[in-house]
Formats: structure tokens, sequence, C-alpha cells
């Protein structure tokens, strides 16, 4: 303990400064001024000074397992430095610097100070101080001012800053300094136990080891302590002496030292501190280890802390002395020097922050609270402590009262432990008594539960048993009474019972194996049937041959017939049923490589089976994508041979296909061949016409099978396929379906209903109620995308084709009969009319003739001007049948272009005229004409009164053209005033008015009643 | 479809009437049916000049059974003519959904060789409220609105009467003998004059007949044209004064257009079996040639109130719109969507 007084010393004004002479003049004005003294103390560390005496062999054992040198062992350790202070009596004291700190808190700053065992390598100092970026350092690196500075809220060393430096610094300073030395970089650190060393610094560096002094003998230990600290602290105020005599030089008063002082920051503070720092010396560095490392310090040269610093201190005073500091003496110095280890009381503390507040208050320094922590084995040793205190209070006390207290407090403790211990016994002996007590529980109820083998057995009823079981197992006299007999009984019953129906099983058994035997035996029989009963077939073939029965051929279809693809079957099925349900005329086949097929089944399963275990294809797939990438990088357009392939695959054909006999009354026939496109899933047609009587002309292009059944339905004409999803196909590999229709057949539409192929019509049809097709209706399986077979369809169609298709073979017969009439013809009068119709239409005489009739090709017609209205409102295609027919009347000629529709006569010819007489004259530049034309094109319905009058239509047509010219020609002369004679006709028809209203209209239309013309 | 397609094809449009005001465009064509075109938007958009195009008709009216050989406009009435029949429809009912006519007229049918007349052509005179029918039995009868009675027949053609017109207390009438008869109904039964275009050297054209199907009246002024030329007659003078050039076809439609935006130079409508319609000056000069949608036009409608519209149509079904004698503004089809 050591207890000073110091003072505090205030001026109120500089002036006096000067006078301050005496303590007596002092002590009357502090007490004018009611001045107090103030009392301050300071705690010297309690040592343990017998932990102090084990730790050196400790270190000494370490240090040679390890193998550190001298030079690798450091200390580090901080020490409070009041930087702007004065030993007590210099009257260097400023106004702020009142009560309660003589030394103002905030001059206060933390050095640490650190070097190794040899006092080879001196760390540069750091300075902890309680502001960030303190006023006079205001522009400088602070790299470069010869310490390592650092802030923290109180100006104290902190666990977060000791971290941070130690990796951040001084590791390197090790790592250079170990190089430096060629020595290995393993450092042994030591440290004493402060709060601003926390145990983690040890793991911070592989390299770094540290060790930490035993709490409390900091004092008695840590070399920085053993005088390196204080030796330090005296050169810092002899050189802040030394300072101030250099800056007051001359004047030697007192106002300069003031100003000076005034003046003096931190700046200079940490000049001074590096100074300092390097005038301490190597062996006073390496000396001070004397007392942790006694065996090995042997180059000890004789520092001695006691011995210097005295001198130190005397070297201030008498500085101190020439700063007029008179009243300085040692004391004071020694004074001043401890106090730098004294902690802050709290009112510092608030100053202290409240000036950092002020000096920065940018600063937001965070101090990293570190929680609070008290290990066991830190308590223990407390209570160890308190152990060995209290006994030393025992051995040391002469107050007995107090020793008493201490003995009785033991005693008490001894007799506590003393009760814990019977406590413990019976606590003991309780636990064992439960534990027993729960196991004869256990053990009870696992007698409760026992249940013997017995019991899961199930026995007749007891009464039941009484009645079956025979006298000597159920014993009822002895068993009534007594249950186990009669259990015992009534098991022994069940058990004989259940050897019996063993038995019975064993025997059934064998039973059914010989069943099965015989069975086996049949069956075998059975299938030696089966070759025998085909030979009997066999042998009964010549006879189904001869007797014309088609009962093995139908065998034969029907096998075929499930080899076709889904749209034919439905075709075959239905037609067959329609063939034999009405239709004796039509016959049903089925051609085609079987073999073929069946093996496009059996490929088709396979595929099937593939796609399911894909794992497989996988890899395949690949090859084929990169045999596939290397072809198209051979050659950008497609090999002619590949393209080839690809068409011949697109078009390919069911090797099965169907045909169809459609034979009419008169023995013509229509064989239609089914087809089914693999790839295009659609069914094409083809056709040929076979004839009773061979016809003589070359006129087949009507009766060709490749045209017959165009337009079977409107706008079928078989060039494009049906199914949307073939233009892509094909459009991909530029085929033009129409090139190949001679290979594949045509895909009609009708084909495609006829076998229950539906597709959605790229426009959208207007249900009609004739040939409405409600798709919903009909029960289907699912073929493909967008396809569906369509059975109902099928049916519904069938009967409705197959007289169409009559119906256009009568047709086309009757038209090319007609054509080859109209090719030989060359008068008017040799167009073959019946003689009734001539009759009922015409007038007698016709004078206009009929020169030629000729087919022409659509160019032909196309290139005619007058046909552009017909060719532009789509009613004449290149479907029609085109013809040119020529009329004559004198010079007057009348060429016709007759358009004769596939669908004839159902669509009739379609005229289109223009006329040759001096002039050329078109319906465009003749409203007659146009008229003569709508005669013929629209009112052509007065000329057939039946249907089979239609047939006829198309020469009824010519005639009709005729008889128009003759009308023209002669109303045309009636109004023309100045023609030559020989350009005049002369009136033979019978009109009344040669024209008739504003468009002049001729007399076309004929009445056969009356033998008139008149206009319409 | 195709059957409907081919008499769409052979469709002729013979004869037009608008209502007073402009308001409504009835059109008549060879199958009796009057097409009706709601003229209001177009009306409007004239005052706004915002330009706007006359749509398809409103309606169609199955007035006949033949043919609308003539129609004509009075205050009230739609009047169209048919073989043997004259009929009136009020402008108001037209635009309803009413096709029932409000009055009928019935040819006589004397002469059994002639069959039952047509109306070729129909003229009205507003100041008397008599309509002036051109028929095919060879006379021109004359209605009177009020009682609906026949009240005078003008004869004198050798043919069928193409044409009438009445301007001021005259009525000139043309037919297929090819001659121009100009009447004052007030003085008499004789015609007050008698022309013969086809003798006329530069008018003749004999291989096309001499007919004459189209005539004019304007103040003294009379423009014919048929199987002849086209020619202006003075008839204070009865000389021919202008031939007007024309094609070597056939004329069915002449018209003095005087009132007419552009019509100041004179504007004569030339129109017949050719593809344009020519707009010529008293004086002869072509001043403008319009194309056509009907390679042969029958009728040319003019009216020049609230604004001049004329519109034309003939071996077609649509007609052709112009706002002036200038340029065809836009073609309308006459078939409803």
């Amino acid at each position: 303990m050591q207890q000073r007084l110091k003072q505090a010393v205030l001026l109120e004004k500089p002036r006096e400064l000067a006078k301050v002479a005496s303590s007596g003049w002092f002590s009357g004005f502090k007490n004018r001024y009611a001045f107090h003294n103030v009392k301050l103390c300071g705690e010297a560390a309690s040592a343990d000074e017998a932990s102090a005496r084990a730790f050196p062999p400790t270190v000494k054992k370490l240090i040679q397992e390890e193998g550190y040198t001298l030079d690798q062992i450091f200390n580090l350790d901080e020490t409070g430095l009041y930087w702007k202070c004065m030993p007590t009596r210099t009257y260097i004291s400023k106004n702020e610097a009142h009560a309660p700190g003589f030394k103002a808190a905030k001059d206060r700053v933390t050095v640490l100070l650190g070097a190794n065992a040899s006092g080879d390598l001196k760390l540069k100092p750091v300075l902890v101080y309680h502001s960030v970026n303190p006023r006079a350092l205001k522009g400088y690196i602070k790299s470069t001012l010869g310490i390592h500075f650092r802030s923290s809220k109180k100006g104290w060393m902190t666990g977060q800053i000791f971290s941070d430096l130690l990796v951040d610094v001084f590791e390197n300073v090790f790592k250079k300094y170990c190089k430096k030395k060629n020595i290995d970089f393993k450092i042994l650190l030591i440290l004493d136990n402060a709060p601003s060393h926390p145990p983690t610094v040890a793991e911070l560096s592989d390299n770094i080891k540290v060790l930490f002094l035993p709490p409390n003998t900091t004092s008695l230990l840590q070399p920085m302590d053993q005088g390196v600290i204080a030796a330090f602290k005296a050169y810092y105020l002899r050189r802040t002496f030394k300072k101030l005599i250099e800056a007051t030089e001359e004047g030697n008063d007192k106002a300069s030292v003031l100003q000076f002082w005034k003046k003096f920051n931190m700046k200079h503070a940490i000049d001074i501190i590096v100074e300092a720092w390097v005038e301490v010396s190597k062996d006073c560095l390496s000396g001070v280890w004397r007392k942790l490392l006694p065996n090995l310090i042997h180059d000890f040269t004789g520092f001695d802390a006691s011995e210097e610093l005295p001198k130190i201190t005397e070297n201030c005073v008498s500085l101190a002395k020439q700063v007029s500091f008179a009243e300085v003496e040692s004391a004071d110095v020694e004074e001043l020097l401890e106090s730098h280890c004294e902690d802050l009381s709290t009112e510092d503390l608030q100053q202290l922050v409240d000036s950092g507040k002020i000096e920065d208050a940018e600063d937001e320094e965070v101090q990293d609270a570190k929680p609070r922590e008290l290990p066991t084995s830190v308590l223990s040793s407390i209570l160890r402590e308190v152990d060995t205190q209290l006994q030393r209070l025992e051995d040391n006390d002469y107050n007995a009262e107090r020793s008493r207290i201490a003995v009785r407090v033991r005693d008490s403790r001894e007799k506590t432990a003393e009760a814990r211990q019977s406590v413990d016994g019976v606590t003991l002996q309780l636990q064992n008594l439960l534990y027993e007590v729960a196991h004869l529980k256990k053990e009870v109820r696992r007698c409760l539960d026992f249940q013997s083998a017995d019991q899961e057995i199930d026995l007749v009823p007891v009464e039941q048993f009484y009645v079956e079981a025979p006298e000597y197992i159920s014993r009822p006299a002895d068993t009534v009474e007594d249950p186990h007999e009669q259990r015992l009984a009534r098991l022994q019953w069940e058990l004989e019972q259940r050897r019996d129906q063993t038995q019975l099983f064993d025997k059934l058994t064998q039973e059914k194996e010989a069943v099965a035997e015989t069975i086996n035996e049949q069956e075998r029989k059975l299938a030696s049937l089966a070759p025998r009963i085909n030979a009997i077939l066999e042998a009964t073939r010549p006879l189904q041959d001869a007797l014309d029965l088609p009962i093995d051929a139908k065998r034969e279809q029907q096998r075929i017939v499930q080899l076709l693809p889904s749209p034919l079957y439905t075709l075959w099925v239905q037609a067959s049923a329609y063939g034999e349900a009405f239709d004796p005329f039509i016959k049903v086949e089925v051609f085609g490589d079987v073999d073929a097929a069946k093996k496009l089944i059996v490929k088709e399963e396979d595929t099937r089976t593939e796609n399911l275990s894909e794992s497989d294809n996988d890899q395949d797939q690949q090859e084929e994508n990169l045999s596939r990438k290397k072809r198209n990088r051979k050659s950008q357009k497609l090999d002619a041979e590949d393209l080839d392939d690809g068409v011949k695959q697109m078009l390919g054909l069911h090797p099965l296909f169907v045909k169809i006999n459609v034979n009419t009354k008169e023995g013509n026939s229509v064989v239609i061949t089914f087809y089914y496109m693999q790839t295009l899933r659609i069914v094409t047609a083809k056709c040929s016409v076979h004839l009773q009587e061979k016809t003589k002309c070359a006129l087949t292009d009507v009766i060709s099978g490749d045209t017959l059944l165009n337009c079977l339905v409107p706008d079928d004409d078989g060039q494009t396929s049906p199914n949307p999803a073939n233009f892509f196909q094909l459009n991909r590999l530029r085929i033009n379906l129409s090139d190949h229709l001679s290979a594949t057949g045509r895909p009609y539409k009708w084909a495609q209903s006829l076998s229950g192929l539906s597709f959605s019509s790229s426009k959208q049809t207007h249900v009609s109620g004739e040939d409405s097709q409600d798709t919903s209706t009909g029960a289907g399986s699912s073929l493909g995308d967008g396809e569906m077979v369509v059975w109902q369809d099928s049916a519904e169609q069938m009967p409705h084709t197959i007289q169409a298709i009559r119906r256009r073979l009568q047709a086309r017969l009757a038209l090319h009969a007609q054509l080859v009439n109209l090719e030989t013809a060359n008068s008017t009068s040799s167009i073959a009319i019946p003689a009734e119709l001539l009759r009922q239409h015409f007038p007698g005489k016709v004078c206009s003739e009929l020169k030629s009739w000729r087919p022409v090709t659509w160019a032909d017609y196309e290139a005619s001007s007058s046909t552009q209205l017909l060719r532009e409102i789509q009613v004449v295609t290149p479907q029609h049948l085109l013809f040119m027919a020529l009329f004559d009347r004198k010079h007057v000629r009348l060429e016709a272009l007759v358009a004769v529709s596939p669908d004839h006569p159902i669509k009739v010819p379609v005229v289109a005229l223009s006329l040759y007489w001096e002039d050329h004259f078109q319906t465009a530049n003749s409203p007659q004409l146009r008229l003569m034309e709508k005669e013929v094109n629209v009112h052509w319905d007065e000329l057939v009164s039946s249907r089979s009058d239609r047939l006829h239509l198309l020469p009824l047509i010519l005639y009709r053209l005729a008889v128009c010219l003759d009308v023209y020609t002669e109303a045309y002369s009636a109004h023309a005033d100045a023609r030559g004679p020989d350009a005049q006709f002369h009136k033979e028809k019978i009109f009344f008015r040669p024209a008739r209203g504003p468009d002049r209209a001729f007399p076309f239309k004929y009445h056969p009643k009356l033998g008139v013309f008149s206009q319409r | 479809m195709v059957l409907s397609a081919l008499k769409n094809l052979y469709t002729t449009t013979f004869s037009q009437a608008s209502s007073p005001e402009s308001a409504i465009l009835a059109v008549g064509n060879n199958d009796g049916k009057i097409a009706v075109f709601d003229l209001s938007g177009v009306n409007a958009s004239r005052e706004t000049s915002v330009g706007e195009r006359l749509g398809g008709p409103c309606r169609i009216i199955n007035a006949h059974s033949d043919a609308v050989y003539s129609m004509v406009s009075t205050d009230a009435f739609c009047i169209s003519g048919t073989t043997g029949l004259v009929t009136g429809r009020r402008w108001d009912e037209l635009q309803q959904q009413q096709s029932q006519a409000a009055w009928t007229i019935s040819l006589e049918c004397d002469q059994a060789n002639f069959g039952t007349p047509e109306v070729n052509s129909l003229a009205y005179d507003p100041g008397r409220g008599l309509v002036y029918a051109a028929c095919g039995d060879w006379r021109t009868h004359v209605f009177d609105l009020e009682t609906g009675k026949c009240t005078q027949t003008l004869e004198g053609h050798d043919d069928y009467v193409h044409d009438v017109v009445t301007s001021g207390n005259l009525v000139a009438s043309s037919g297929e003998d090819g001659q121009v008869l100009v009447w004052d109904p007030r003085a008499g039964r004789e015609p007050r004059h008698k022309l013969a275009p086809h003798t006329h050297d530069q008018l003749a054209r004999p291989h096309l007949g001499r007919f004459i199907s189209s005539l004019d009246l304007y103040n003294d002024w009379l423009v014919c044209g048929g199987g002849p030329r086209v020619g202006i007659f003075h008839l204070r003078s009865l000389a021919l004064t202008t031939v007007l050039p024309s094609a070597k076809s056939a004329i069915h439609a002449t018209k003095f257009t005087r009132h007419a935006e552009g019509g100041d130079r004179g504007g004569i409508v030339i129109a017949g079996v050719l593809p344009h319609l020519c707009v010529c000056s008293m004086a002869g000069v072509v001043t403008a040639q319009l194309p056509s949608s009907s390679p042969c036009i029958y009728t040319v409608n003019v009216t020049d109130k609230p604004f001049t519209m004329m519109t034309y149509g003939g071996t077609s079904t649509k007609i052709d719109v112009c706002f002036n004698l200038n340029y065809r503004d836009h073609t309308v089809s006459l078939l409803e969507d």
C-alpha cells in the first residue's frame, strides 16, 4: 500500500505563476481560494510468489524441448504513460488540470513495448490512444511516426487490438527477423494474462507459441516490468525536460515554459517516445529476463534497474532545476514514474470519453465487448486461493477474533461435508431400493402376461367335443368336473383329428397328380390331330376347286386380312360386308406380298419394344445423329441417291392392297385397287376400267382409270394429300405428290373416308344435311396424330361411294359414246340426240352446222380471252375436260369452248363463246352474244326434264348453240340496214321482235309448243 | 353455287333512281331485283370532306318477275318499269324493310302479237305530275300520278320506244325505228318535231342499225345516240350542230349534265357498249374518259343535289361511283355479302 498526497495546482492568472516561490505562499493561496487536496491511490498488484517460483523451470523445460534461442523468445507488455505530465512540484498545471486528476486523464496513452530475450530486436512501440485521429497528428501518415498508432475508447489496449497487432504487424516482423537472422521462424511469446491478452491469441499463428505468465506474477517475472518500462519512462521524462529546456533556453522565464507546455502535443510526445525507446539499451532489454530465465541469461553485463533508475531520476531533477522547477525532488520524479501504472477513476474515464468525443466526433469505434468468463479451473484456483489466504490469515493474523472466524468457517464447512456424505449414502440406498421395486414389478407383469402354447389352438366347442369324441378320449367322468383334464382331452381329440386330415390330404394330392397325367396324355393326342386334319383339308382342295366352293380361299383371305394395316382392314371389312349384304356385283380381295407384310408387323413390334427399352436406343440414336451430321457436312444439298431413298421411303406402300371389283349389269367393271402409304398414312386408289366390248376409238381419256374417279365428291381431284401433315413431310423432301400419282395411285378423299380415315380439313366445311360427317359419334381406334379410323363413317360412306362409282362409270360411258360421236360429226344433224328430245326442244330446221369438235388443252382454254370470267369465278378449273366446238353459218363462225366437268353430268358443261362476223365478238363487246352464252350456261335446265336426259346434256347444249346462232344471225340481219345482200340472213325462225328492251335482246328463247322464239 | 356464280356472271344493271336530296340510290337489274343503297353516310362525308365510300347495298328487293328496265324518281316515289307494269314505291319505305309497292299500273296487253310490252324508259314531269313511259308497244303512255290513269298516249314510232325525256313543256322520245319525236303534249297528239339521225351521213352507222336508244333534252338542245353516232340538235332550227366523237360501238346512254360538278363546260355524258364512259363538251371535245367495271353501260345516274354524284352500271354486278365528272372514285358491288 502506498499513499501519497498530491496537490492539484490551479492558477487563475498566468501572471501570478511567476510569483510562485514557496510552499508557504502556496498553502496560503490554496486556503484563500478554497483549494483542496485530492488523494489518489495506487495499488500494486498482489504478487503470487509461489507461482512465480514455480514458473521459470516450466519455461526452461519448454525452451529446451522446443529448442528456442534467446532471439526467438519475446515478451510484450503494455504500460500507461501520462505523456503530458510533470512532477508534482512543478508549477505547470493548467486550468483544465483540476481535480480529480492532476494528471489529466486524456493525457494518458497506453504504450505496448516488446523485445526478445537477447535484446536484439526492439519492437516498434505501439501507442493506443483514446481517439482515432488526434488533432496533433492531422496530416501525418501514421506509419511514418515510428510507432504503431492504435486507438480505443479508453486509450487502453484491448484484446481486439492486440490480436490484430499480432497478426498484422508482429507476425511479419518476427518472420522477417527470423529470416534475417537465418533462424527458424518459431517464436515463443511470453505474455501476462491481462484482459487485453485474450487466450485466443495463442491460436492466431502456428509459428507463434504464446506462453501466459501465471496470474499475479507479472511484477515478479514479466521481463518488461523488470526495468525496461521504468527505464523507458525515465528516459521519456528526461527527454521531456530536455525539450523544455531547449524551448525555453533564451528566456528562461516561466511564461515561455508555459507556452511550450501549452503547445506540447501528441506529436511531440510520440517523438519523445520513439527517442526514449531507442535509448533503452540492449543490455537493459536482455538483463530483465534474468528473473524469468535465470539460467539462460549468461552474458549478463550488469544492468540493474535499481542502479540505473536513480541516475536518470537525478538527471531529471537537475534538468527540472534548469527550468526553474526548483522544488522538484527525486521523490517527485519517482512518484510520477510510478503513477503511470495507475488505473483511472470513473470520473477520469467519463472525462476521457467526453474529450474523445469532442476531439473527433466522426470517430465511431466499437469496442468489442468481451463476454465475461469464469472457467472452472479459474474458479477452483480462486477457491484454492481463498483457502491458502485463509490459511495465511490464520497463520499470520494477530487478530484472534478474525482468525477464529476463519477457523469457524472451515469447521462448519467440514461439518457440512460430513453431513453431505451421509446424505449421499442414504440417497444411494434409496436408489437401490427403487430399482429393485421396479424390477420386481416387471417380473410380476411378465408372469401375468404369460400364455401357454395351447391357447392359440382353435378347439371344437365343448358340446361338440362330447358329442363327437369317443369315450376313451373324452372320458366324461373325469373331465366334466376338471377343466384341466377336459382341456387335455380336447387337445388330444384335436390332435387325433388333425392326423386324420393330413392323411386325407396326402391321398387327394396323389389323385390330383394322376388326373393331371391323364390330361397331359389327352392333350398330346389332340395335338397330333391337327396335322391330320390339315392333311384332310389338303386332300379336299381339288374337290373344292372342282365344286367352286371358296371355303379354303376365304380362310386364306381371312388370314391375310389380319395383316392389313388398319385403314385397309376397315375398307376390306366394310366393302365385303356391303357386298355380302346388298350388292352381289362387288368383289373384294386382298393381294400382295404376305411375307413382307408379316415382316413389317414383326418390325413394328420390335420398334415398339425398342421404344420401351430406351436406354439401349439412346446410343444408337446418337450414332445415327452423328452419321447424319457427317452426311450433312459432306454435302449441303442432299445427294440425289439420298433423296431418292427418301422419296421411296416417303411414298412407300404397304405390301398388301385391297382390290374392289365393281361390276355393272352391262358387264362392265371398275377395278379399284386401294393401297396404304405407310409413311404418309393415307389411302390411295388406282382404278382401271374393264369393258365388255372393246371400244373402237382411242378416246380413252374419258374412261381411263386415271381420271375416272376424279371429283367423286366435290373438289376431290386426288392430286394432293388429304392429310394436312403430309404437306410438311413432302415439302421437306421437295416431293410433289402429283408427280408420283401413277406409281402410288391417287389419294382421293372418298378413299380416306371409306377406310375410316378422317383428317381435319384445312377448310372449315359447313355441315350440310346430305354429307354430314359427324366424326364424334364414330367409335374408333386412334391411329396417329390427327387421324382416326372411324368404322361408322366408312359404313355410311360405302353405299354412297359404290353408287357414285357406278353412276360415274355409267356417265362416263355415255359421255364417251357422245364424244366418239361428236368426234366424227361434221354437221349439226349428225349430233346424236334421241329423236324425242330433238323434237321436244328444237325447231325442225337448223341452218348452223357443227363443223368440228376437238379436245383442247387447258393452256389453249386459258389463252382464249372469252374464258376469262369463267376462270376468274372458278367455274372452270383444269380438272375439266375441255373441247372446242366450231359452228358455221355461211361466213359467220361461232367458236364454243366447252368445259365438261369430271362430275358430268351432275355438273353441267360450261360454254364460252366467241363469234366471227366481220369482226370478232365476245361477250364483253356484244351484249347479245352474252345473252346467248347465258342461254346455254344458265338456262340448260329447260333442255332436261329427267335424270336420264341429263346424260344427253352435252349434245343438247351443242344443238342449242347451233339454233342460237341461227337466231343471232337472223335477228341481227333484221335491224342492221346496210349489209351486202349476201351478208344478210333470211329470217327462217319465227319471232315477233328481233330486239327488245334497252339492251336490244335477241329472241333466243324457244317456245316448243308455239314453235316461236322470243326474248326472255 | 356454280349456278349462282354463273347467274351473277350474266347479271345486267338496267336502271337507277335516286331519291330527292340523294338519300337513297336504287339500282334495278335484269333479274327484277332492286338494290337499295343508303347514301346518308356518303352525304355526310362529302360535307365534311371525309371521302367515305359507298358500301354494299343495304337491302335488295325482289321488285319484279322480269327485268327492271327503267326507273324514275319523284318526290315521294321510286317508280320502276318492267314488262307490263309500272310500279311506285315510297322512298321512305324502301329503306325500311318493306318491299311492297305503293301502287301499280298495268299496261294493257291489247296487241297479242307483241306480247306484253315492256317499259323501256320512264320520265317524270314534276310540274304536272305526269309520268311518261316509253313502251315496247311502240307508244309512250302518259300517266297521271294523282289518279293512276293513263291520260294520254303518244303514238308515232314504228318500232318500240327506247327512251323518253321531258324538259319544260317538251317531251322527246326515241325508238328502235331510228326516229326522235318531240312533242308538246298540250298542243295535241301529233309530234311537234321529227328527227331521224340515221339519215344524217355524219351520224349514220348502218351496220349497227338505226335505233336511237338514248336521248336528252336541255333547253333548246337535244342530244341523242344509239346505232348512229351521238349528235346534238338545236330544236329551234332542227339542225345537227355537233357530232360527238364516240367509239365504233352502239350507244346506250346520253345525258346533259350541265349542273354537275365538272359539267360546266356543257358536260355531255356518253356511254354504251364500251368499257368506259366519255364526258364531252357541247363543242364535241372529250373532256374525260372514266373507266367502267362493266364492259357495256346501260344506265348513268347523275345527281347535283346536295352534291354531284354520278353512278353508272351495265353488264356486271358492279356499279361505278364518281363524285364529279373527271374521275371514277370507286366501284361498288351490287351483290349482298
